[in-house]
């Protein structure tokens, strides 16, 4: 570890030694502040959620409206993101006469590791209540009431939304269509899908997205996600796993000098002043940026891993079934059936039965907001399996839809192309082979609500718009 | 290169053989400047039979001004397709597409023969007038709704007849929206034809970067002038 660097602590371990622990008690005090500030300042509550995203996604300057996602910017530009506004929040903590010296000097921002399991799902009492904890006459900033109900109530996360370990098996960080790897397809400068090779990679996916629409409220748009406090834990953690893949043998980040580490993204300091950044100078967290985690470990989730991936082949990915139909979901589980065919380009000369990839994904997402639902996808579920008993089986991912709202705005720049999800299902298929649960000539995808059968799932179906999905594809590599 | 690199290279570029055709279009359009017999053919071509050679001659210019920039859009349908369809999906949605501007041709020849009618209204005066209009048309809100609206691709199905019907109708209606978002620009070369080159080129390059750009609006003021400049040009000319 370098000398000075600060560490990034996990919010439930703060929690755990001490409710309402210094470090959140001083991230809400710091906030209060922020909240105060002029929205115009670079320096407020609401310009600092404005660099995420604006509505209707515009961007008035290089600083508002300048989220990248579905790309492989989307983890070095939410890092330099969080870095500015961790330096915003330092200023202000060291700045409040009300806390302790021993805080100010170790103050980092909190990450929030949901995937450890147990109550590491919830949020926290201190994000619960509606007051300070010394002040009742105090809101409390960290309370958002905008958030889905059982959030609020203390229930945890779905295992499904919070799990990072299909992401961290994946062994290449960026890799064209049909996948887009661990971090996302190479693009250029992608708000949301203007670039027509954009593509999520496994953990913008899940858990970074499927968390953002299981929290909910403002968490679930692109425009209002860092007015929630969550947000900034959330993201912390989302670097943090970005970390843990790169701890794991043969894991590399894309090359500095590529435009993926040249690309600058423009921020304001703690006083206010333009700055500029790009990957290359963020990728050592101790010695770049001054901080460090408390724990890079690989998770140890009690679902079982899939095998490590290694870089996919060189020869393009071909379709070889899709569904005929849009399909929409309406917050039920729904189920469809395709014919495959075998391959018969480059994959098939490899081996047409057994390709070296295999990826489902779900193309042309279309839906005028927030549909209030996540959903877990199945292949070849059987119609009498309960899909919680046995997850690994036939489980191959989430969809769930952080950006949808801008989908098909033409009015400004960011319209682009339908929202895409895709899932890495090599082992899956493998896995349903062995178990003889793969037909070579047909496949069934379902779509289950995630928080199945848990009182609430009742509650958000029809809350928000059906989502259409224009089609389900199968591609072997 | 070798034979194995080629391979490769069409196994990602399953929209080569529409690039082909778009480079062959330039390729016809060069024939009269190229010296020897090139432009003798052209003129008798002209003269003989007007109306079609006029028809082939607009239909190979919009191959080669607008093909370009359709060529991610029919990338990523074809990449979208079964193997053994990519080149037919290439081959449908550029054909339909093609199809619009060559109905658009019709309309621009049919007013073009009214406004021959009309006395005191030639090429030469009308052509500057037009440049204008494009140049406003880059400054409306219609304008970048249509360049955005190119953007929204829907996934076709996979086989059949239906898979056929929806690529008809992706390049009609990709081909739609792109007349929305550049028809002042091919009224312009309605006005002058296909022997102006440097006005082909100009306006090409301007298709291509209004459709591929990943914040297109940005091009507005900038393509606004260049367009301004281009009806200065004309009409000093």
């Amino acid at each position: 570890m370098v000398t000075g660097a600060r560490v990034r602590r996990d919010i439930w371990s703060l929690e755990d030694e001490q409710p309402w622990h210094p470090i959140t008690r001083a991230y809400a005090l710091a906030i209060v502040e922020l909240q105060s500030r002029d929205p115009g300042m670079p320096s407020s509550w609401e310009y600092q959620a404005a660099i995420h995203g604006m509505p209707g996604g515009v961007q008035p300057d290089e600083f508002r409206g300048q989220c990248q996602h579905n790309t492989w910017f989307f983890l070095p530009w939410h890092r330099l993101y969080l870095h500015w506004f961790e330096r915003l929040l330092r200023a202000a903590v060291a700045a409040h006469p009300d806390i302790p010296k021993e805080t100010k000097d170790g103050w980092a921002l909190p990450y929030w590791n949901y995937g450890a399991g147990g109550h590491s799902a919830t949020l926290p009492e201190a994000f619960r209540v509606q007051t300070l904890p010394d002040d009742s006459s105090t809101e409390n900033p960290l309370f958002v009431a905008d958030r889905n109900a059982f959030v609020n109530q203390g229930e945890p996360l779905d295992p499904l939304a919070t799990r990072a370990a299909d992401a961290l098996a994946q062994g290449a960080f960026a890799v064209g269509r049909p996948s887009g790897g661990f971090g996302g397809a190479a693009t250029g400068w992608n708000h949301l899908n203007q670039d027509r090779n954009a593509e999520a990679g496994m953990l913008e996916q899940t858990p970074h997205g499927a968390v953002h629409m299981e929290v909910g409220g403002f968490m679930a748009r692109f425009a209002t996600a860092g007015l929630d406090p969550v947000f900034w834990m959330h993201h912390a953690n989302i670097d943090r796993l970005w970390e843990v893949w790169l701890s794991q043998d043969g894991r590399t980040n894309p090359d500095p000098t590529s435009s993926w580490g040249t690309t600058a993204f423009h921020f304001h300091d703690e006083e206010g002043n333009p700055v500029s950044g790009a990957a290359a100078g963020v990728l050592d967290t101790a010695t770049d940026l001054g901080y460090t985690y408390e724990d890079v470990g690989l998770p140890q989730s009690g679902l079982r891993r899939r095998r490590v991936q290694s870089e996919p082949p060189e020869h393009p990915a071909e379709l070889v079934g899709a569904t005929d139909e849009p399909i929409e979901l309406t917050g039920g589980t729904s189920k469809v059936a395709f014919p495959v065919n075998p391959a018969s380009g480059p994959a098939a000369r490899v081996d047409g039965d057994h390709p070296e990839r295999v990826y489902l994904t779900v193309e042309g997402i279309e839906g005028e907001d927030d549909p209030g639902v996540t959903y877990a996808v199945y292949v070849n579920l059987p119609d009498d399996d309960d899909p919680d008993q046995d997850p690994e089986s036939f489980y191959a991912g989430n969809v769930s839809f952080f950006g949808i709202e801008l989908v098909g705005a033409v009015d400004n720049d960011p319209a682009g192309h339908g929202l895409r999800r895709s899932f890495d299902i090599t082992d899956l298929v493998e896995n349903l082979r062995e178990e003889n649960n793969w037909d070579p000539g047909e496949m069934t995808v379902t779509f289950t609500p995630l928080r199945r059968g848990r009182g609430d799932t009742g509650a958000r179906q029809g809350a928000g718009p059906p989502v259409k999905v224009g089609r389900i594809g199968l591609y072997f590599q | 290169m070798s034979v194995a690199a080629l391979r490769r290279i069409s196994w990602r570029h399953p929209e080569g053989a529409a690039a082909g055709i778009a480079a062959l279009a330039w390729a016809l359009l060069l024939i009269p400047f190229a010296g020897g017999g090139g432009r003798g053919l052209h003129t008798a071509a002209h003269d003989a039979m007007p109306l079609a050679a006029g028809a082939a001659g607009w239909l190979v210019m919009a191959t080669a001004m607008m093909l370009p920039a359709t060529l991610p859009a029919a990338r990523d349908l074809a990449l979208g397709a079964l193997w053994s369809r990519r080149q037919r999906t290439v081959a449908i949605f550029a054909a339909a597409y093609v199809g619009v501007w060559a109905a658009f041709g019709a309309v621009a020849y049919t007013v073009g023969q009214v406004r021959g009618a009309v006395p005191g209204i030639s090429a030469a005066t009308l052509l500057p007038a037009v440049l204008l209009l494009a140049a406003l048309w880059e400054l409306t809100a219609w304008k970048w709704r249509a360049v955005r609206s190119c953007h929204l691709i829907t996934p076709l199905p996979p086989r059949g007849g239906k898979a056929d019907a929806a690529c008809v109708k992706a390049g009609l209606r990709y081909g739609w929206r792109c007349v929305a978002a550049c028809w002042p620009l091919m009224l312009a070369m309605a006005i002058v034809g296909h022997s102006s080159l440097g006005l082909m080129a100009l306006l090409t390059a301007v298709v291509v970067a209004e459709k591929l750009a990943a914040r297109p609006g940005r091009l507005a003021f900038p393509v606004a002038a260049i367009l301004a400049g281009a009806a200065l040009t004309s009409m000093a000319g």
